[in-house]
């Protein structure tokens, strides 16, 4: 009976054991995948942010933006947070920090893709955006973006 | 009662014509919000010309929209609010803090569409899209 025990608990912690590495493999992976810094155009970088943002996300998302702002010399930094599901004070904490870091290079920062319910929120919390441009869509925040470049994109002729 | 939205161009227009409860209130509040993000509106006027009585919920909620339509990227500015019903916000210290008033919806369209014309993303509408 006790040999019989022992070999359950066996088999049992190694099955927890390789859950456990092939957790830990993927959510590392996740956070590999998850936070990419585009170039759009000279001098302007978008952020794209997806899914739920925790400390540990934050804190990578800042790093990567800065490090990008700082290589591309950039004056325009996008952050979109259209794939962002919740919006809460703690998010909102993380995305000023980011801000102020990235303003703090010289940056300047444009939030978009706000969803109504997510702006419902963020007031009734009491968080401060007033710092930061923010406009409705991606399209408005490029256009934003290149605007404070100096830029803008016109029709040219010959389109169907 | 369905306060609408009117769109003129880049800006939308509402006017509240009649006293609110908290929830028609909170309606509005919703009901804005969702057609500036529908149609990406650049400006929103809130003309409360007709309003003779603000208490103290209306005025923080108007506050609080204009603070979410800032957020979805929209200027606001607030038009034809009575003498007495300013008076009273202030009595009850709940000034529109941080929101734009006019005197009248004329002086508020002009100033709205200032504000816009300054902006990055005026040439959007141009552009032909949405």
């Amino acid at each position: 009976m006790n040999v019989i025990d022992r070999l359950t608990l066996l088999v049992y912690e190694a099955y927890v054991e390789t859950r456990e590495r092939v957790i830990a493999q993927q959510s590392l992976s996740l956070l590999e995948l998850s936070t990419p810094v585009v170039l759009l155009w000279d001098r302007m970088v978008m952020v794209p942010l997806i899914g739920v943002i925790d400390t540990l996300r934050a804190r990578q998302i800042t790093e990567r933006l800065l490090e990008a702002i700082a290589r591309h010399e950039a004056a325009v930094a996008i952050l979109d947070l259209t794939g962002v599901p919740v919006l809460d004070t703690s998010v909102a904490g993380h995305l000023m920090k980011t801000v102020a870091a990235a303003q703090m290079l010289g940056a300047r920062v444009v939030m978009t893709g706000i969803s109504p319910d997510g702006a419902q929120t963020l007031v009734k919390l009491g968080v401060d955006f007033s710092e930061v441009t923010t406009r409705a869509t991606l399209r408005a925040g490029v256009a934003e973006g290149l605007f404070l470049l100096g830029r803008r994109i016109v029709v040219a002729g010959g389109a169907p | 009662m369905k306060i609408p939205v009117l769109r003129l161009g880049a800006i939308l227009l509402t006017s509240i014509q009649v006293d609110l409860t908290d929830t028609e209130v909170m309606q509005f509040q919703a009901d804005v919000l969702s057609v500036i993000a529908e149609t990406e509106g650049r400006g929103l006027a809130i003309d409360i010309t007709a309003l003779e009585v603000v208490d103290s919920f209306m005025a923080r909620t108007i506050n609080d929209t204009a603070s979410m339509a800032r957020l979805l990227g929209a200027e606001v500015v607030v038009c034809g609010m009575r003498p007495a019903v300013a008076l009273t916000l202030v009595e009850m210290g709940r000034e529109l803090i941080g929101v734009e008033t006019t005197f009248n919806l004329d002086d508020g369209l002009a100033r709205l569409q200032r504000k816009i014309a300054q902006r990055g993303d005026n040439a959007l509408a141009a552009s032909g899209s949405s």
